[in-house]
């Protein structure tokens, strides 16, 4: 694999600005930027072939994209008192209203993945204390320790053939199917999801590896004519 | 002869008509060098087509005689037929396509492979014998180290090219109900049949092209195997459920049908629930003097020769055969313009009824036929002149004088082996049929099916059949059969009439060079040789002898030596067995292991400031850290920053030694953000930690940190960390880097079992963290936040949560800060959520400028905690290491009912001691003349010879700071007062004598941290 | 490659699972002699028959309990561990 680290800029004009910074924030440099709600920003634009690229293979960066998880006896009823449509069983995805995205990873544990459309605005209105919970409510610390990388387009089960020993075809793991796994051997959470019309894997690993994650993603995205693309192409509006 | 040659080299319209052929563009032409000369062939050959084409018969040297050798199968199933490429040695000249531009040279030859200098080593053969580099070069000792190098340039295979450029190799995992291995007329029957009862197909084809025998074979039973083959193709090819590979291998068989499959550059990790295996069969060789002469091929190699590449290959043929498939090569080489001088069948008559047919047929065209013969000796210098055929009187025995019949092209079939080797890997059996001579393979697992004539399996309607019954029992374990029909894999009639296999086509001569195996050159003396030496068991033959050894891995010797060292031993075949077949079934290029390897790396949050900063990044475990920040222009990298580099050494030596003084005397600041981190919430937290750390937790205020030691099953100490209670119900223990996964999943392990209201929570990744340390720090931090930071209100080992400002905004950042003593000054470790981590180090280096603050990496780290004489886990312990040993006892609470490995630890520490940690100091003049011990240096129970080893020195580092060398050590329990001397053997192997001292080093009254 | 039947996560390679050892009883804390602690920690059954163990799934951090054929290898069954609890309890 090509390290491409080395050309990586030291200095990235806009990232001073901002309080919170993903871990790969570096290959980001001189792109437009979309303030999330979390006093960060992802990637707007790449560039004008940004719909072609997702549509074919496309990977874009949501990590400072809000995100967060409550785990406990009691968390499926708090999440679904404030309005959350839970998935019944384990490794299921639903979708809010709004665009949050609903994780069931056990019987016990949510994870929740902040709108594109609102840019998780929503999410950042849930509590993140334990005090501010109900008993056997833990909230969870994903929102900083999971980067979450985003594989959309017509080729993302090939892709992810190439890194990942679960079978991710449509057919075996349809919409809102999660798989707990291992992706080029660094443990993941992989979700099928529909983004603005296209197919996609939401993949949530580990945020220190989410550089080395980002290298890998883009090489095995070349095959298939893919690459990076900016977050308006994906926002309902936008197609 | 050169000329003749060079014009023929041009002549590449010198083919068969069509439908021969069937590889060919006769459009398009290729040409390339073979051993300087300039090959032109057609599109779709082979290199060894191409070669043939052009007359070139001899392709490669034989490994031990240097004997010429040429085609055999045609099929890239024997070694005779590699030859070099410049940047690949062993490329199979009748597998891989002629290319044009390539550059191709045959193989082990000291010139040429036509005119090898070495060629002298045939006459030798007679004091070669079996196992003769064995039992030749082992005595006096150390006669191998001269003997090697000569051996090695006289034996050998290709030459490996070490300038060669890395290509890009990936990997890809495929999923399906079925994998059918092997598209001859069973892979394809059963693929089909798969298919079309709803199961998703993947077939496999390791040719260029799909149809296995029915792309080359002629049939009793069917008048046209291509049109058959064409209807197959655009059947499967147009089945949306079916997906064929070609050109690609199954090179292994693994548990729960796990499949690596070659293919151009990539291998597949194919899982497939059912797996039908409809490999073929290798077709068998005859054994007799000069059965290696190019010239003297298999009878499918010369069908191969003629219906692929269109190539006629002979003027005069002689066939000797022991089944039917004989009389077919007869009768096709005749069609295409063959003289055929004479088919022998080595049965005294057909034993086939069909045979009469295939008799008549033969006769008919005008072919002599000898019943109850064989060839017994192939003539000829370089290529096939005559052979001598002689009247079979007994098991491998001929009668004396035999009839010469020149011929130029001998082919050879003596029946078939199944290709048994991906089969045996899962376990299968085989056992042999004496009535028919047949290896058949049984007891293979539930999904793994066997098909066509790997089963045993020879007429064309009989493979077919069993191709779809091995189709319906994969079905039917699938749960696709519905059972609405009346179909099921017992209702296939697979009946096979055909007897394919001679029992005894073996016929030694007294002058050898009748080989059984061609890689090896072994012949059949060899093996009957080994067998007298004591070598009866198959397997030590094998090791012996080398049989079977060579890149064609017994598909044409296993049977032949199977059933020459049964007949010498007096076993049955079956009793003799064959050698275990293991994987890979071919040759695997490092590169399909070694290509698109996944190594994952962790940064932290500030990682791209240490790069700015210019750190020398060192691995711990997976994550990069920076070791210590080099002055601009003294970052070394790759073999320069070796620390056998005295440059490289004196660089790091006088970092450390300057970012230590540092942290002792201002300010340092460190990213700590790899250590463990893991959150323990809800009412049974502090119980849990009761129970899992060997400290007590009940009673720990909050607001406070406590040491956290983790003792394993058998007492020793396998982590620890540093535990913060931020409420009653809340704790937050840090691990070490590389040991909080093991942590993390001991203590789910045993709340799975006790059941406790706690939730745990590895958190490593959601903090980024930092050590602000030195006498400054306080200053430093106290206009960033407004956690009370006095002595008073912030002491010694308490924790804190609160917020770091950031200076010119109104930003805040949650943040849990704790005062430890790990690099002995005042100091804070903070903690924030990762997405602020290089926020925080920014505001605490721009806060700290004014008192001149700097990064200090880990190595500097490392000296600063072993001036304080901290132990690190696993650099300090090891796998014996109890609390004892580590001067532990205080951390080890007495009065609870249970710790994870409590017991362990009482029964250990029970028992007499045998060793201790020690500080231990050496002057620092040592370090000057470079005789510093290191890590693992060997501590003596005393100066005198021979002493016994009583531990070894974990660490030791020159203490700028203590103005000595300092270091840790295990040590005889006799050697552990302070003012004790400590031998200890360095590098050079000289002792140095170190002086026992009380722990620690510096501020042995812990008051520069307690500020 | 073999398959590891995950009661949460489904058939998986087993190369995302860690063996945690045999589901066994501890000796009792307070009175067992030393040598029955030794027993337990540093000898296991080497016999034939069905052995039932601890496996980890590392991507969830998932503990459950399989049981498994000790010649054949043949995984038999895998179960949530509350079922050892129900077990317990009876």
């Amino acid at each position: 694999m090509k390290d491409s680290r080395a050309s990586l800029p030291l200095q990235v004009e806009w990232a001073d600005r901002e309080a919170a910074r993903s871990g790969n924030y570096r290959r980001q440099s001189g792109l437009s930027r979309r303030p999330t709600a979390s006093m960060a920003s992802v990637v707007g634009v790449v560039d004008h072939e940004d719909r072609q690229r997702a549509a074919r293979a496309g990977v874009i960066d949501l990590t400072m994209v809000p995100h967060t998880g409550y785990r406990g006896t009691a968390a499926a009823d708090w999440l679904a008192a404030q309005g959350y449509p839970l998935p019944l069983v384990p490794n299921q995805a639903s979708t809010s209203a709004n665009g949050d995205r609903i994780l069931r990873l056990s019987m016990r544990e949510f994870w929740l993945l902040g709108s594109l459309d609102d840019l998780g605005q929503t999410i950042t209105t849930l509590p993140t204390r334990m005090t501010d919970t109900p008993a056997n409510c833990y909230p969870l610390f994903c929102g900083d320790s999971h980067a979450w990388l985003l594989l959309t387009g017509e080729h993302i089960a090939d892709v992810m053939a190439k890194l990942c020993a679960v079978d991710l075809r449509e057919a075996q793991f349809p919409e809102g199917s999660i798989a707990q796994t291992s992706v080029a051997r660094v443990g993941a959470i992989v979700v099928r999801q529909q983004v603005n019309g296209l197919p996609a894997f939401a993949i949530l690993c580990d945020v220190n590896s989410s550089d080395y994650m980002w290298t890998v993603l883009v090489d095995a995205v070349q095959e298939f004519d893919g690459g990076p693309i900016g977050i308006d192409c994906l926002r309902s509006g936008n197609d | 002869m050169n000329q003749a040659v060079s014009k023929l080299t041009l002549d590449v319209g010198r083919r068969l008509p069509e439908p021969m052929g069937l590889m060919l563009d006769r459009s398009r032409t290729v040409e390339f060098e073979f051993d300087g000369r300039r090959i032109k062939g057609l599109k779709g050959d082979s290199i060894g087509s191409a070669l043939l084409a052009n007359d070139i018969w001899i392709w490669s040297r034989s490994f031990k005689y240097h004997r010429p050798r040429g085609p055999l199968t045609m099929a890239g199933q024997d070694a005779n037929s590699l030859v070099q490429l410049p940047s690949e040695p062993n490329v199979l000249a009748d597998r891989i396509a002629a290319e044009t531009g390539m550059k191709v040279s045959g193989q082990n030859a000291n010139g040429t492979v036509a005119n090898d200098k070495d060629a002298y080593l045939d006459k030798f053969g007679r004091f070669m014998p079996v196992g003769f580099y064995y039992r030749s070069f082992f005595k006096p000792k150390g006669i191998w180290d001269r003997w090697e190098k000569f051996i090695r340039e006289k034996a050998g295979l290709g030459i490996a090219d070490l300038q060669f450029q890395p290509e890009y190799y990936d990997k890809k995992f495929l999923h399906y109900d079925v994998v059918v291995v092997g598209s001859g007329p069973a892979g394809l029957s059963a693929a089909l049949k798969a298919a079309n009862g709803g199961a998703s197909v993947l077939l496999l084809e390791e040719n260029p092209i799909a149809g296995g025998a029915l792309c080359y074979a002629d049939f009793d039973d069917v008048d046209d195997s291509l049109v058959l083959r064409r209807e197959l193709l655009a059947a499967v090819s147009a089945h949306p459920a079916i997906t064929l590979m070609t050109n690609a291998t199954c090179n292994a068989w693994f548990v729960d049908n796990w499949l690596p499959v070659l293919q151009g550059k990539r291998l597949f990790k194919v899982r497939a629930k059912q797996c039908i295996m409809a490999t073929g069969a290798f077709e068998q060789h005859v054994v007799f003097r000069g059965n290696d002469l190019p010239g003297v091929v298999l009878c499918s190699a010369a069908m191969r020769m003629m219906k692929l590449y269109a190539l006629k290959p002979g003027q005069t043929a002689v066939i000797v055969t022991g089944n039917d498939d004989g009389y077919l090569t007869a009768l096709a080489l005749k069609k295409q313009g063959v003289q055929v001088a004479m088919l022998v069948d080595m049965r005294a008559e057909p034993l086939v009824q069909r045979s009469s047919s295939a008799l008549k047929k033969v006769r008919d065209a005008g072919i002599p036929v000898r019943l109850g013969a064989t060839v017994y000796e192939a003539f000829g210098k370089q290529h096939l002149q005559a052979v001598d055929v002689r009247s079979i009187v007994g098991k491998g025995q001929v009668g004396d004088g035999g009839e010469t019949v020149s011929c130029d092209l001998l082919c050879m079939s003596a029946g078939y082996m199944p290709a048994y080797q991906l089969l045996c890997q899962a376990g299968g059996k085989l056992s042999y049929a004496d009535d028919k001579a047949l290896f058949s393979i049984s007891g293979l697992p539930d999904h793994l099916h066997i098909a066509g004539s790997v089963n045993g399996v020879h007429n064309l309607d009989a493979v077919m059949a069993d191709g779809q019954r091995a189709a319906l029992k994969a079905l039917q374990a699938l749960g696709l059969l519905d059972g609405t029909g009346t179909e099921t894999a017992e209702s296939v009639t697979v009946e096979c009439h055909r007897q394919v296999n001679f029992d005894w086509p073996i016929f030694k001569h007294p002058k050898g060079k009748d080989f059984v195996d061609y890689d090896e050159d072994l012949q059949a003396k060899d093996i009957i040789n080994a067998t007298r030496l004591g070598y009866r068991d198959v397997q030590l033959v094998k090791r012996f002898s080398t049989v079977g050894m060579g890149p064609s891995q017994g598909r044409h010797s296993a049977l032949p030596t199977a059933r020459l060292v049964a007949s010498a031993t007096g076993r049955s075949v079956t009793e003799t067995g064959v050698t275990t077949a293991r994987p890979p079934y071919v040759p695997e290029k490092l590169a399909y292991v070694a290509g698109r390897c996944f190594a994952p790396y962790r940064q932290t949050a500030m990682h791209f400031r240490h790069l700015e900063l210019g750190a020398k990044l060192i691995p711990a475990g997976i994550w990069q850290r920076p070791g210590f920040y080099p002055p601009a222009g003294q970052l070394l990298q790759g073999s320069d920053a070796s620390p056998l580099n005295p440059v490289a050494r004196k660089i790091r030596d006088a970092c450390i030694e300057a970012e230590s003084l540092h942290v002792r005397s201002r300010v340092g600041l460190i990213d700590v953000s790899t250590l463990g981190g893991i959150e323990l919430r809800g009412p049974d937290a502090a119980e849990f930690m009761n129970r899992i750390y060997t400290f007590g937790f009940l009673k720990q205020p909050v607001g406070k940190t406590r040491y956290a030691v983790l003792t394993n099953d058998q007492g020793v100490v396998v982590d620890d960390g540093v535990a913060c209670r931020f409420a009653d119900d809340h704790f937050y223990v840090t691990a070490t880097t590389s040991g909080v996964d093991a942590v993390y999943r001991l203590m789910t392990f045993w709340n799975t079992q006790w059941r406790l209201k706690v939730d745990i929570a590895n958190v490593t990744s959601a903090f980024a963290a930092v050590n602000l340390a030195g006498p400054d720090s306080r200053k430093v931090l106290k206009p960033l936040t407004d956690v009370d930071l006095s002595q008073q209100g912030f002491p010694y080992l308490a924790c804190r949560e609160g917020f770091i400002r950031v200076p010119g905004s109104d930003v805040q950042i949650p943040a849990r800060f704790m005062r430890v003593g790990f690099v002995g000054e005042l100091g804070y470790e903070i903690h924030v959520p990762t997405r602020y981590g290089e926020l925080l180090w920014d505001v605490l280096m721009s806060a700290g400028a004014a008192f001149d603050i700097r990064p200090f990496g880990v190595e500097t780290q490392r000296l600063l905690r072993l001036e304080k004489g901290h132990i690190i886990i696993s650099q300090d312990t090891d796998g014996m290491s109890h609390p004892g040993e580590l001067s532990l006892e205080w951390a080890i609470s007495k009065g609870k009912p249970w710790f994870n490995g409590c017991r362990a630890v009482d029964i250990v520490m029970k028992r007499p001691q045998t060793r201790k940690l020690v500080g231990f100091r050496l002057s620092a003049d040592l370090h000057h003349q470079g005789r510093k011990p290191e890590e693992g240096h060997l501590v003596l129970a005393s100066q005198q010879d021979g002493a016994a080893i009583t531990g070894h020195v974990t660490s030791c580092e020159y203490s700028p700071t203590v103005g000595a060398i300092i270091g840790l050590a295990y040590a005889g329990l006799d050697q552990v007062e302070p003012g004790s001397r400590l031998p200890i053997r360095i590098d050079t192997g000289d002792l140095v004598l170190a002086e026992v001292v009380s722990l620690p080093f510096y501020d042995p009254e812990q008051a520069r941290q307690e500020i | 490659m073999k398959i590891m039947p995950c009661p949460l996560n489904g058939p998986r390679n087993i190369n995302e699972f860690v063996y945690g050892g045999e589901v066994s009883e501890l000796p009792d804390v307070a009175t067992a002699p030393d040598s029955d602690w030794a027993e337990h920690t540093f000898y296991a059954y080497n016999g034939t028959g069905i052995a039932r163990e601890w496996w980890y799934h590392v991507a969830s951090g998932y503990w459950f309990v399989a049981e498994r054929h000790r010649v054949t290898d043949e995984i038999i069954r895998t179960y949530d561990p509350a079922v050892l609890a129900e077990e317990k309890a009876q």
